[in-house]
C-alpha cells in the first residue's frame, strides 16, 4: 500500500476528474462573472469572491473541449498553486476521495480529448471506475494565455 | 530559543540606527567640532553593536566595535576628525548596510571586514603615536604604581581561585616603538588572563612616558612558564620576571603603596591635579612602557587600564554579553569603573565610596556595571519618550485592515443604493450617518498607510555626498518637505527613480567647479530636492542650477537614433523635446560615464513613475539649470474614478486622467489619416470607442456620443462610452497573478452591487 492521497472529485460531463485537495480552497456555486477583454476564450472573466477578484477558467474550454451550458450543478472550484489563484468551472463537484498512490498510473496520451500533459495520471477505483487526476501546474500554465496584439487606433 | 521572532525587530531597528549614523556623520562632516554629534553617533554605534551581538551577528558587532574605538577618541578630543576618518566611517557604514541587507535576505550577515577594521585600527594606533609625541614632554613623575583599594580587593579575591602574578618585563633599550611593544605584551597577556594593574599607567604609556620596565599585576589560569614563554616570544623583550603573588605579598605592596601615595601627594600636589584630570578623561590607550618606576609597587590598576589599551573604549562594554563573546574576556568588564576613581586619592573616605559602588555592582552582574551604562541611560530615555508615541505595526496587518475596510466601502455604496430605493426617512438618515462615519474611517485607514517621504529622502544626502566627491564636484543638497506623506506602496517604489534623477542631476546637470566659475556661478552647485502635496497629488521636485538641457543636442541625437522624424523635430514643443530624454536608449552624454548618461535609463524612471500612476515633467533653461517634477498619486489603493457603462459592462476610469466629459454629435468626428479625430479646444485629438477597445458586444449607435476626454501629459484623447454612471471612490484590486498584462486594464474594483468592474488604464491608450 502506498500513501493515501486526497482528491476532490468533479466531472466535466461524462468523465470523473480529481484535483489534489491541498490545492483546493473552496467550491462555489456559479456566480456573476465579469468578462475581461483581450484574454483567451477559456478565461471567462473575474468574480468577486468575498472581496477578492479571482479569474475564472472554463475547464472544458481550457482543454479544448466543446463548452456546455451551465446548470444548477455547475460549480467553481477555487484552486491555488504557488501565488496563482484561479476558479475552475466544472460541471459538477463531488466528495473528497482517498486514493492509494499505488493505484495511480501514468495517463495515456489522450483522455476524453485532454492531452496527457494536463494530467497527472489516472486512478482505477472500484465504484467510480476511472478517475483522471489533473496536473494543475500545467492547467494553470500562464504561458498559454496568449496575449492578443495591442489595440490599434 | 529562537531569535527569529526578534529578527525583524532587529533589522528594523538596526536600519534606523544605521540611518541615524549616516545622518549624523554627514552632519558631523559639516560641523566637525560638534562633540554632541559625536556622542550621538557613538551611542547609535554602541546600541547597534549591542543589538548585533545579542543576535549573534559577530561581524556586525565587531565592526561597530572598531568604529566605537575611533569615535571614542574623537569624543574625547584625542583626535580630530579628518576626511580620511570620515571616509573610513562612511565605508564602515556601507559595509554595515550590506551586512544588514544580507541578514534581511536570510543570510548570516557575514562579511569580510578585515580591511575596514584595519583602517579603523590604523586611525586609533596613529592617534597613539601622535598623542605620545605631543604629550611626551609633560612631566612624568607620578609613576609610583599604586594599587587602589578596588584593585587590591580584586586581586585578593582572585587569589582564592586563581593565580596572581606580579610580572616585571624589561624591554630592549634600543626598542623604537615601545608603545607597540607594550601593546603586544598586554594583548598576549590578555589572552591568558586579566591584567589588574599595569605600571606605568595607561595614560603614561600612551604618552610614551615609558622607560624600559613594565610592571603588571596579572590574574591567570596559565602557569608561569607558559606566560614567560609567550612573552619572550615577542621580540625586543629583554627579560621577564614573574613572581607568584600570595596574600602576604599583596598586603605588603598595598600598604607600601598607600604610604607612598601619601608622600607622593604631598610632594606633588600641583602636579597631581593635572594627573587626575588626565585620568578622568575616559580612556586612553596606553601602550608603551613604563618609564621609570622608582618604587616597585606596581599597582594593580593595570587591569582597567589595559583594557583601555586594547579596546580604547570601555563604554562599549556596557552592552550585553555579546561583547564578552567578542572580546573573550568577560571578566575584565567587571572592573572598568575603576578608571574613574582618581587613582591618586589620598583620603580614605574617597576611596571607600567608589569602592562600595563597585563592589555591589560586581556582585550582581559584572556586565552591567560598566560605565557605559551611564551613557546608555540617557540614550534610552530619549528613545523611549519618542517611541512611546508610536507603535510598530506589521504592514500586512494594515493591508488586511485596508481590505476589510474596502469591503465595508462596497457595502456602504450598496446600502446607499438600497436606501434611496426604499426611501424611508430613518433608514436614509442611518445610512447617511454611516456614510459619514465610514468616510472618516477611510481617511484614518488611508492615513495609517502614509509615511513621510523622509524615509526615502534620508538616504540621499549620503549618496549625493559620495557622488559629488567621486565626480569632483561641489554640491549642496537642500531638502525640503521631507515630512510630506505618501502611501507606503508608493514610498517603496519611488526610491529608485529618485536616485536615478539625482545621479543624473549631479552628473550631467551640475558643472564642475571650474566650469561654474567660468560661467560666473558659485563653484558650489545647488541641488534642491523638495516634496509637497497638492490636492490628491504629491509632487517631488529635483532641481539644480546646472547647465540645463541643450535642446539642439537632444534633437540631433533623437534624429540620429531615429526616435523622431525631421518633420516632428520642426513642430515639437519645448516640453516635448525635453521628454525625448526619456526615450529608451537615449543619451546626450558625450562619453559614457559609469554614473549616468542623461537619458541612459531615464526611460526606466519614466516607466516606473507611470506605473505608479504618476507623471514626470522637465523644465530646463540652458545655463540656468533643470527641474524634474514628479507627480504622484497620494495613494494607490483607493482612488476617485468615473464609472461608465458600455453595453452591459461597467468600467471605471481614474479621475486623475480625466480632463472632462462632454457630449458630441456623431458628425463632429473627422477622419484624418484614417484615424477618427475630433476638434477639442482648437486642436485635433483622436477619438476612440470603448466598445472597440475592449471588444464589447452591443450594437448601440446613438447620434449623440458621450465622451470622456483623457489626458496624459500634453496629449489628449477622447473615448466614447454609452453612459456615465457617476463618480465614486473605488478600491483598487489586482487581477492576481494569473491574468497579468491585460491590455489597457490596470486592475479591478468591486461595485456596490458586488459586481466586479475593470479599471481602465488610460496611459495604455496613448501611444
Amino acid at each position: 500500500m502506498g500513501e493515501d492521497l486526497k482528491f476532490i472529485m468533479f466531472s466535466l460531463g461524462h468523465e470523473s476528474y480529481g484535483v489534489e485537495v491541498d490545492h483546493v480552497n473552496t467550491i462555489e456555486r456559479m456566480m456573476p462573472i465579469t468578462r475581461v477583454p483581450k484574454t483567451p476564450d477559456f478565461v471567462k472573466g473575474v468574480i468577486n469572491l468575498r472581496g477578492s477578484v479571482i479569474p475564472i477558467i472554463d475547464l472544458r474550454s481550457r482543454f479544448g473541449l466543446e463548452e456546455t451550458e451551465y446548470t444548477e450543478q455547475t460549480r467553481i472550484i477555487i484552486v491555488s498553486i504557488k501565488d496563482i489563484e484561479v476558479g475552475l468551472i466544472v460541471a459538477e463537484a463531488n466528495d473528497v476521495f482517498d486514493i492509494d498512490s499505488d493505484l495511480i498510473e501514468p495517463a495515456p496520451e489522450l483522455v476524453g480529448g485532454i492531452e496527457a500533459k494536463y494530467l497527472q495520471g489516472i486512478a482505477k477505483l472500484d465504484q467510480q471506475g476511472v478517475l483522471v487526476l489533473l496536473n494543475l501546474t500545467e492547467v494553470l500554465n500562464k504561458n498559454e494565455i496568449v496575449q492578443l496584439e495591442e489595440f490599434e487606433v | 530559543m529562537s531569535s527569529d521572532q526578534y529578527l525583524n525587530m532587529f533589522i528594523d531597528e538596526a536600519k534606523e540606527h544605521l540611518q541615524h549614523l549616516n545622518d549624523n556623520v554627514m552632519k558631523l562632516e559639516n560641523a566637525p567640532e560638534n562633540l554632541e554629534l559625536v556622542q550621538e553617533i557613538f551611542r547609535s554605534a554602541h546600541t547597534l553593536k549591542g543589538m548585533s551581538a545579542t543576535m549573534g551577528f559577530d561581524d556586525l558587532s565587531s565592526l561597530t566595535h572598531e568604529m566605537e574605538n575611533v569615535l571614542d577618541l574623537v569624543r574625547n578630543s584625542k583626535i580630530q576628525m579628518n576626511s580620511f576618518i570620515f571616509d573610513v566611517l562612511f565605508n564602515s557604514l556601507d559595509i554595515l548596510e550590506l551586512m544588514l541587507s544580507d541578514i534581511f535576505e536570510g543570510g548570516t550577515g557575514k562579511a569580510d571586514v578585515s580591511d575596514i577594521v584595519s583602517a579603523l585600527h590604523t586611525i586609533v594606533v596613529k592617534n597613539h603615536e601622535e598623542g605620545q609625541n605631543v604629550e611626551r614632554n609633560q612631566e612624568t613623575d607620578n609613576t609610583a604604581a599604586e594599587l587602589d583599594e578596588h584593585q587590591y580587593s580584586v586581586l585578593k579575591r582572585s587569589l582564592e581561585s586563581k593565580q596572581v602574578f606580579y610580572i616585571k618585563i624589561n624591554i630592549d633599550e634600543g626598542c623604537l616603538l615601545k608603545v607597540a611593544r607594550v601593546f603586544m605584551v598586554t594583548s598576549t597577556l590578555e589572552k591568558n588572563g586579566e591584567i589588574v594593574k599595569i605600571t606605568p599607567s595607561t595614560d603614561d604609556i600612551e604618552q610614551e612616558l615609558i622607560n624600559n620596565e613594565l610592571l603588571l599585576y596579572f590574574i591567570s589560569d596559565v602557569d608561569e612558564e607558559t606566560l614567560k614563554h609567550e612573552i619572550l616570544n615577542i621580540s625586543e623583550i629583554s627579560s621577564i620576571e614573574i613572581d607568584v603573588v600570595d596574600h602576604h605579598f599583596l598586603e605588603k605592596h598595598f600598604v607600601d603603596m598607600q604610604q607612598n601615595r601619601t608622600e607622593n601627594e604631598e610632594r606633588i600636589k600641583p602636579k597631581g591635579q593635572s594627573d587626575i584630570e588626565k585620568r578622568n578623561e575616559p580612556e586612553k590607550q596606553p601602550e608603551k612602557q613604563p618609564e621609570k618606576q622608582p618604587e616597585k609597587q606596581p599597582e594593580k590598576h593595570s587591569k582597567s587600564e589595559k583594557q583601555h589599551v586594547l579596546e580604547k573604549q570601555p563604554e562599549k562594554h556596557s552592552k550585553s554579553e555579546k561583547q564578552h563573546v567578542l572580546e573573550k574576556q568577560p571578566e575584565k568588564h567587571s572592573e572598568p569603573e575603576k578608571q574613574h576613581e582618581p587613582k591618586k586619592l589620598l583620603k580614605t573616605e574617597k576611596q571607600s565610596e567608589p569602592k562600595k559602588k563597585l563592589k555591589s555592582e560586581k556582585q550582581s552582574e559584572p556586565e552591567k556595571k560598566l560605565k557605559p551604562k551611564k551613557q546608555h541611560v540617557p540614550d534610552k530615555k530619549s528613545v523611549k519618550t519618542s517611541s512611546n508615541r508610536t507603535i510598530r505595526v506589521d504592514i500586512d496587518k494594515l493591508d488586511t485592515l485596508m481590505n476589510l475596510f474596502s469591503e465595508l466601502l462596497i457595502d456602504r455604496v450598496r446600502l446607499e443604493a438600497l436606501s434611496s430605493e426604499i426611501n424611508r426617512m430613518d433608514l436614509t438618515e442611518t445610512v447617511e450617518h454611516m456614510s459619514r462615519v465610514s468616510g472618516d474611517i477611510q481617511n484614518i485607514v488611508l492615513n495609517l498607510r502614509m509615511m513621510p517621504v523622509e524615509s526615502v529622502f534620508n538616504r540621499f544626502p549620503r549618496m549625493v555626498r559620495d557622488l559629488a566627491k567621486s565626480l569632483n564636484k561641489e554640491v549642496e543638497l537642500i531638502i525640503t518637505g521631507a515630512d510630506t506623506e505618501l502611501d507606503r506602496n508608493v514610498i517603496d517604489e519611488i526610491g529608485d527613480p529618485l536616485v536615478h534623477l539625482l545621479r543624473n542631476a549631479l552628473d550631467h546637470g551640475i558643472e564642475t567647479p571650474a566650469e561654474r566659475a567660468l560661467s560666473g556661478k558659485s563653484e558650489k552647485g545647488s541641488l534642491y530636492l523638495s516634496a509637497y502635496q497638492s490636492g490628491n497629488q504629491v509632487f517631488i521636485e529635483i532641481e539644480e542650477d546646472g547647465r540645463g538641457i541643450n535642446k539642439e543636442k537632444v534633437i540631433n541625437i533623437a534624429l540620429k537614433k531615429q526616435i523622431i522624424s525631421n518633420e516632428e523635430a520642426q513642430t515639437m514643443s519645448e516640453e516635448q523635446i525635453h521628454q525625448l530624454i526619456f526615450s529608451p536608449g537615449f543619451s546626450t552624454a558625450d562619453k559614457v560615464s559609469d554614473i549616468s548618461g542623461r537619458g541612459v535609463g531615464l526611460d526606466v524612471v519614466k516607466t516606473k513613475i507611470n506605473s505608479l500612476g504618476g507623471e514626470i515633467q522637465i523644465d530646463s533653461k540652458i545655463g540656468e539649470g533643470t527641474k524634474f517634477s514628479v507627480q504622484l498619486p497620494l495613494t494607490l489603493s483607493i482612488i476617485p474614478a468615473m464609472l461608465v457603462k458600455q453595453g452591459e459592462e461597467k468600467y471605471a476610469i481614474p479621475l486623475s486622467s480625466i480632463l472632462e466629459t462632454d457630449i458630441l454629435q456623431k458628425q463632429d468626428i473627422k477622419i484624418v489619416h484614417n484615424i477618427n479625430m475630433i476638434e477639442y479646444r482648437e486642436k485635433l485629438i483622436p477619438i476612440l470607442f470603448l466598445k472597440n477597445i475592449y471588444d464589447i458586444p452591443g450594437t448601440n449607435d446613438p447620434a449623440d456620443y458621450n465622451i470622456v476626454i483623457l489626458q496624459k501629459g500634453d496629449d489628449k484623447l477622447a473615448i466614447v462610452v454609452d453612459e456615465f454612471i457617476g463618480q465614486q471612490e473605488i478600491v483598487l484590486k489586482s487581477l492576481g497573478n494569473y491574468l497579468t498584462n491585460i491590455f489597457a486594464i490596470s486592475g479591478a474594483t468591486i461595485l456596490g452591487d458586488g459586481q466586479v468592474a475593470l479599471i481602465v488604464d488610460p496611459n495604455a491608450l496613448f501611444k
